[in-house]
């Protein structure tokens, strides 16, 4: 294409205007605008960084779908959804405070302990259970015990071994009733107490318990087993043997091993009865001389539980032997014997429960009689917090503290 | 006392012995928790209070339910039905 003269000319006065130099206020701008291009651009590269973090740390359906297969073929590897990792442990106990008032005496809040107890269990093989026990004395300070610390073995349906330190599976009451919050009264039958009494509260051995059903509702449980047995408590002036210590301890001086069960018949389920028996030989061992010669020791018991709605009845006899020995420091043995008969019933509706227990303890030293009528009642908070209010009519050798009637309060609770 | 000793040693033993020491795994029993029901009310009242299956969680009553076995000398069978109701429950 030719061009025109006057075309020609705006053509070179637009080329001459194009490479002129730029004023200064261009320069200004440019950089202006190229710093705000390299800061837009960092920042472009931080947002990226970011998101690709976000995409590595946000789980996508897939990645909650192959967490639930996971989780679902560990459960099936267990066998059930409880036993995923086979063991399982488990914290329970329980607590009471109490306030007594002996008439002739000082009042107190003299009932204070904690009780916790601990299990583990293996699958539906074995269980490990340990209870200790924690009192608070007169000086203030804790006293702390050792109820119970077994292995069972869940042989099959049927049995189930166990060894360690148990209680006593002789009687009812010191096994499945004593714990503040299932004993219906605040205190403890006379002579089931831990010490001084005529029933076995704990032993150290092993043995086998279990239940078998027999049809038409009928059932039947037992427990046998071998322990260390007790132990024998000399008098102050060491002639007499005082009482019985019935508490698991790790020796028996006698060196022999006692022999025991319990067998319960269940005719309909809401009646119990059950016998007890044990045998086995004790010996005196006299402070700074040689153990004695061993003798006779057995112990017999009977009990009974009965519920009907909202009554429950139940029993105990116990009684324990121990053998004379004319060459003993303290030759003359001793029969340590109690029961006790109580009746308690929840008032339909209510959260009430009357008690009225009546028991009779008889030991060799008449400063250890106690004939006891109690009364009380039971506010049950909820099943297993419970407020109890008591009365004991004692009537035991004058001027002694068995002779003393009390009021008892006690406030228990189990978890 | 001696030959007691022996009687029961040897009795144990063969007790252990004829006894499976790893209980099979039992299939599902829609009956369980109908009989776990009633093995609950025949057996937990005996000493104590019933307690509401939602006192625990389902872990927790497992261990509870073996407790108990010792303590009331259940069946495993009673144990595993009573064990039911209350997770059927929970």
């Amino acid at each position: 294409m030719k061009l025109n003269s006057k075309q020609a000319a705006v053509a070179a006065a637009l080329t001459l205007l194009a490479g002129a130099a730029q004023p200064a206020w261009a320069d200004a701008e440019t950089d202006k605008l190229k710093t705000e291009i390299e800061q837009l651009k960092r920042e472009m590269r931080e947002l990226r960084s970011v998101l690709e973090r976000q995409k590595q740390d946000t789980a996508t359906k897939q990645d909650v779908q192959e967490v639930r297969d996971e989780v679902s073929q560990a459960k099936k590897a267990g066998g059930s959804g409880l036993l995923a990792n086979n063991s399982l442990v488990h914290l329970a106990g329980y607590g009471h405070v109490g306030y007594a008032n002996r008439r002739g005496m000082n009042s107190s809040f003299g009932e204070v302990g904690f009780n916790p107890i601990f299990h583990y269990q293996y699958k539906d093989l074995l269980l490990f259970e340990t209870e200790l026990e924690i009192m608070s004395n007169a000086e203030g300070e804790a006293e702390f015990g050792l109820e119970y610390a077994n292995m069972n073995v869940f042989a099959n349906d049927y049995l189930t071994a166990f060894g360690g330190k148990f209680l006593s599976p002789i009687g009812y009451f010191i096994q499945n009733l004593h714990p503040a919050w299932i004993n219906k009264f605040p205190s403890k039958p006379p002579g089931f107490e831990e010490e001084g009494g005529a029933v076995p509260v704990s032993d150290i051995g092993a043995g086998i318990k279990g239940g078998v059903p027999f049809g038409s509702g009928m059932k039947a449980n037992y427990t046998l087993y071998v322990g260390n047995g007790p132990r024998l408590e000399l008098s102050g002036a060491g002639d007499e043997i005082e009482s019985i210590a019935a508490t698991g301890g790790t020796t028996n001086p006698s060196k022999h091993k006692l022999v025991g069960g319990r067998l319960g018949f269940l005719p309909i389920p809401n009646l119990e009865l059950g016998l007890s028996a044990a045998h086995s030989r004790v010996a005196v061992a006299p402070e700074g001389a040689p153990v004695e010669a061993s003798r006779n020791y057995s112990v017999v018991g009977a009990d009974f539980g009965w519920r009907w709605r909202g009554l429950d009845l139940r029993g105990e006899y116990m009684r324990s032997r121990v053998g004379d020995l004319d060459t003993s420091v303290a030759p003359l043995g001793g029969t340590w014997k109690t029961h006790y008969v109580q009746a308690a019933y929840r008032i339909p509706g209510t959260k009430w429960e009357p008690v009225l227990r009546y028991g009779k303890f008889t030991s060799p030293h008449a400063d250890q009689d106690l004939k006891q009528l109690g009364l009380g009642v039971d506010y049950w908070f909820e099943s297993d917090i419970v407020g109890k209010l008591a009365y004991e009519r004692n009537d035991g050798e004058p001027g002694t503290p068995n002779d003393a009637n009390r009021v008892l309060l006690q406030f228990a609770f189990g978890f | 006392m001696k030959t007691l000793h022996i009687i029961l040693a040897s009795a144990t033993t063969l007790l252990l012995a004829w006894s499976s020491f790893a209980p099979a795994q039992q299939p599902a029993d829609p009956q369980a928790f109908a009989r776990g029901a009633k093995a609950w009310a025949d057996n937990c009242a005996r000493c104590h209070n019933m307690r509401d299956p939602k006192d625990f969680r389902d872990d927790q009553w497992k261990v509870i339910v073996s407790h108990m076995r010792l303590r009331a000398g259940l069946t495993g069978q009673e144990a595993r039905d009573i064990l039911a109701f209350l997770q059927g429950s929970n």
